[in-house]
């Protein structure tokens, strides 16, 4: 029983931020009816908290929508939803790898952007069928036939296969469900073989373990079957199967072309990994799924609790959080200053961004957060290579032949009356321009080899404020170059915070160095008494500010009626007071320990 | 019996001073209405008779505003009401404030004849630009003037009003201000830092940045100067801000400052007692009618908890820099001894050099006077 493999399609929609695609994907569960209008509420499947606000979406989600066709027949339509930002290219693999198809959404106004080619190489390393959507058609700047143009000149696509939509007003939603029904194809028939299951994500539920989220290649799986997870060859009996419509449904099986979850009591995490194949426990698959491509961290921090006795706390959330984030990895870390915490690993600054939040808002854990740094290779005076992802583990200046660091290949693509501008943020940040390409009469795309430590810091904030925020950025790897980079300590009252050492190139030493004491002397407050502040490369003092002591904190007048206003004040300033790191005798508040990111 | 301290706030004002946050109306505007808000007054007295008997009162201070405004009648119809439902003894210090162009020989002399025995006067500069600056409506000649009529209707307990870190002041002019007011040979001296509220003329204008004032390393040298100053002139400092000759401190504010009890009469006056703070409404109106209705015009009521009731007594008592805490009365009053609660705290102020146990007494050491928020941080 069950549908027809014919008429299973699987499909991702893929697009640059804010091109539409979380719209798109409301409007098409609109009008297949998997929501009634009452329980629309903006951008469904951006169900976490911090998604539905950022607008971003970060976790994947698979929904199961049935489409009434032209063609009278009645079709299952499996949606993954994946993130758009550069971080997360990961998470877009992995959803790619469970469908056919997928939607290429490119903006009517801003044509195509540097993610929108990333995820389209992805995507034909993948060999789906791409159906080209061009969305906010609406808007009075879209220019569908200059888009379509450049679709064509860039990606060699066919302008007569271009969608054209407004997910906004719903025009052209169902010319993309007919064209999801015509063009992509079915999944491979493969009911008859031995089951053989995809984890392209998993939730962990706290009363039935992990939850492993699959895409059904070959053969079935339902209530009761005994299966295997082919990397780890443990065994588990799924006692539940289902689907997402967007909300979990019970299904009694999932065949061959077919998304949903299941649940088989996996109490371990670990047990549920990423990636890996399940078959079946007895006469199961001979080899698993082919994988895709795995995350590397590419920026690092560490993270502590303001409260030292929460470091437990925060060790069991890190664990959590790990568990529905495979990309995030941790591992301890104790800094003199700071006490006990954990060097974390992210894609990018968003996702660390991402992290933090949740960590200070779901499991209520105070943060302080050193800045961002990337891992650096140092050849040492004695011939050993080694890598440094904690700049206070820098050897001493003596014992270093040669600093390494992480470069990017950078792509940018902009309006070209911003492309000086864009020239001139890359040189400031230490790139090299390797090529120019005019996309269009108006659009340009440059490529810079650019120090991926220099991205991690402001990069696109400040690409994005000089070019009114028209352009766009995609990055990936392209190894390591030895450059001059020496390592700047900073002194607080006389005392080096280990927290706040960073690794910059030489010729900024002293601006950063500068810098970075100014920023400071603004965010640390007063105390009783002087607080000298100090930037230093090894033994050489290069900047050096002063917090004077506190003179006057009192209140003047306090007579009857100021009292109790005066109390609450203090109880006030107490509970603010908590927030602050005692370092030495210096209280020093959590934003100074990310002040190297401020922008100038 | 312990006996309470009487608080009666007259909110009116010819116009507001600039750097005012104290509840008050334009005199003009509202005269109207006078003779209900002292009727309003009394009725407050009769609630207060009713519902906690004929209290023995040891001081009356008539705040405001600017109680020297109003005709003399009005405080004489408060006096009188004050001592049919309370309880007053010969010794009852009686103050009044009082702002130099509203003082007259015969206003004052009546007031002598009131009972009352000490006035407050409020001259804050005698810069005159500053004074035009500020809305305020005397000159220098002004207070000359006013001290002489307080003088010869009889009062031999004058305090005066000042105020350092206004804009433009240098630490010279302020130290030539507190000179010429102790010529005048004042018993007593307030000394106040600016401090501006964001709904004052001033605070708007100072976060706007149109406004430039003394910087707080500023300010601080100008309370040290003083405070060297006004002591060599043979007053002595007995709180943070106040300063008396032996004698002449004033008993109302020692009320404030010990943790005793005392009642706010009149439009946002605050009071406590019997574990309760509150604090009256801050409209005109809303008071009026309250009373008229006889019910209590209580805007905000608090009970205190042991441990608020604690650390109250000793941020307001540490603030008496002489006299400081006592450790017995603390131990006789809450049951348990403040060594034992503190002891921490005491401990690394002790060793701060912010506050030193003399003579079974807390007190704040003289580097801790201008950081005294610090110390009384820590025993929130």
């Amino acid at each position: 029983m069950g549908i027809n493999k014919n008429l299973i399609r699987n499909f991702s929609i893929i697009a640059h931020i804010d091109h539409g695609k979380s719209t798109l994907a409301d409007r098409l569960l609109e009008f297949t009816g998997a929501l009634s209008d009452r329980e629309m509420s903006e951008q469904v499947l951006d169900s976490m908290d911090l998604e539905k606000e950022r607008g971003i979406t970060i976790k994947l989600q698979a929904v199961r929508l049935m489409h009434q066709a032209m063609d009278g027949q009645e079709y299952q339509l499996n949606l993954i939803d994946t993130p758009g930002h550069v971080d997360f290219s990961y998470e877009v693999s992995r959803s790619l790898a469970a469908c056919e198809g997928a939607l290429l959404i490119v903006d009517a106004a801003q044509g195509i952007e540097a993610q929108t080619l990333a995820n389209i190489y992805l995507a034909m390393e993948q060999d789906l069928e791409i159906i080209p959507v061009i969305n906010k058609i609406d808007l009075p700047s879209a220019d569908p036939e200059g888009v379509k143009k450049e679709l064509e000149e860039v990606l060699g696509i066919d302008p007569q296969d271009v969608v054209l939509t407004s997910a906004k007003t719903g025009e052209g939603t169902q010319e993309i469900l007919e064209a999801i029904v015509k063009r992509i194809p079915p999944p491979v028939d493969n009911a008859e073989r031995p089951l053989r299951a995809l984890i392209f994500d998993s939730l962990y539920d706290s009363y039935r373990g992990a939850i492993p989220y699959i895409r059904v290649v070959d053969g079935s799986i339902k209530k009761g079957n005994q299966i295997k997870m082919m990397s780890s060859g443990k065994t588990f009996e799924v006692n539940e199967v289902g689907i997402f419509t967007p909300a979990p449904k019970v299904v009694d099986q999932l065949k061959a072309g077919e998304v949903g979850f299941i649940s088989a009591s996996i109490k371990n995490v670990k047990d549920t990994r990423v990636g890996d194949t399940i078959t079946t426990a007895k006469d199961g698959a001979d080899s698993p799924l082919p994988g895709y491509r795995k995350a590397t961290p590419m920026v690092y921090c560490g993270l502590f609790p303001v409260d030292n006795a929460n470091y437990e706390d925060l060790r069991d959330a890190l664990e959590r959080l790990q568990l529905n984030d495979a990309s995030l990895i941790y591992e301890p870390e104790n800094s003199v200053a700071l006490g006990f915490g954990f060097r974390c690993g992210f894609l990018g600054l968003l996702h660390m961004e991402i992290i933090q939040e949740r960590l200070e808002r779901e499991y209520k854990i105070d943060l302080i957060t050193t800045a961002p740094n990337v891992i650096y290779q140092v050849k040492t005076a004695d011939g050993a290579e080694i890598n440094i992802d904690n700049p206070s583990n820098m050897p001493p200046v003596g014992e270093v032949e040669s600093i390494g660091e992480p470069f990017v290949k950078a792509t940018v693509m902009m309006p070209s009356n911003y492309v000086g501008a864009v020239m001139e943020l890359c040189q400031e940040k230490r790139g090299a321009y390797e090529s120019m390409e005019y996309l269009s009469e108006l659009r340009v795309m440059l490529t810079y080899s650019l120090p991926l430590s220099e991205i991690i810091f402001d990069f696109f904030d400040l690409l994005k404020s000089r070019t009114k925020g028209y352009a766009s950025l995609d990055y990936e790897l392209s190894g390591y170059r030895v450059t001059d980079l020496v390592k700047l300590d900073i002194l607080i009252g006389g005392e080096i915070v280990d927290a706040l050492s960073c690794i910059v190139h030489r010729d900024k030493a002293y601006y950063q160095g500068r810098n970075f004491t100014n920023k400071l002397k603004e965010l640390i407050p007063r105390q009783m008494f002087e607080i000298p502040i100090q930037a230093a490369i090894g033994n050489k003092v290069i900047a050096r500010v002063n917090i004077k002591a506190l003179r006057k904190s009192v209140l003047d007048k306090c007579y009857g009626g100021d009292i109790s206003r005066k109390r609450k004040l203090l109880e006030k300033q107490k509970e603010g007071k908590k927030r602050m790191k005692q370092v030495g005798k210096v209280e020093i508040p959590q934003e100074a320990f990310m002040a190297v990111l401020s922008i100038d | 019996m312990e006996g309470v301290g009487l608080y009666v706030h007259i909110p009116f004002c010819t116009s507001k001073c600039n750097y005012c946050d104290f509840v008050s109306f334009p005199y003009a505007m509202v005269k109207h209405q006078s003779t209900d808000y002292f009727q309003a007054l009394k009725t407050e007295m009769e609630l207060i008779r009713e519902n906690y008997g004929a209290l023995a009162v040891n001081t009356v201070y008539f705040g405001g505003g600017t109680p020297s405004l109003v005709s003399e009648s009005f405080i004489d119809y408060v006096l009188s009401h004050i001592r049919r439902y309370f309880c007053i003894n010969d010794d009852i210090e009686i103050s009044i404030e009082a702002n130099p162009e509203t003082v007259t020989l015969n206003k004052f002399k009546a007031y002598a004849d009131m009972g009352i025995n000490r006035v407050s006067l409020g001259v804050q500069t005698d810069s005159g630009d500053c004074l035009i600056e500020m809305s305020r409506h005397h000159s220098w000649k002004d207070v000359i003037h006013a001290i002489e009529c307080v003088r010869e209707a009889g009062f031999t307990n004058l305090g005066v009003d000042l105020i350092y870190g206004l804009p433009g002041q240098s630490l010279e002019q302020w130290e030539n201000t507190v000179r010429k007011v102790l010529e005048q040979k004042p018993e007593h001296m307030s000394l106040y830092g600016l401090k501006l509220s964001q709904e004052t003329v001033w605070g708007r204008l100072a976060a706007a940045g149109t406004l430039t004032l003394p910087n707080e390393d500023q300010q601080a040298d100008m309370y040290l100067e003083a405070q060297e100053i006004v002591r060599r002139a043979g007053l002595e400092q007995y709180e943070i801000s106040n300063y008396a000759k032996p004698g002449f401190q004033s008993r109302h504010n020692l009320i404030y400052w010990r943790g005793q009890h005392y009642l706010g009469i009149g439009v946002s006056a605050a009071s406590y007692y019997n574990k309760y703070r509150w604090s009256n409404y801050q409209l005109l109106s809303q008071y009026i009618t309250s009373l008229k209705d006889r019910s209590w015009p209580r805007e905000e009521m608090l009970t205190l908890s042991k441990k608020e009731e604690m650390a109250e007594t000793i941020i307001m008592g540490l603030r008496l820099v002489k006299e400081g805490v006592s450790i017995p009365a603390f131990e006789e009053r809450f049951g348990v001894s403040m060594h034992q609660i503190y002891e921490k705290e005491i401990v690394s102020l002790t060793e701060g050099g912010l506050i030193e146990e003399n003579n079974r007494q807390l007190l704040l050491t003289e580097r801790a006077r201008l950081l005294a928020n610090e110390v009384f941080r820590e025993f929130i």
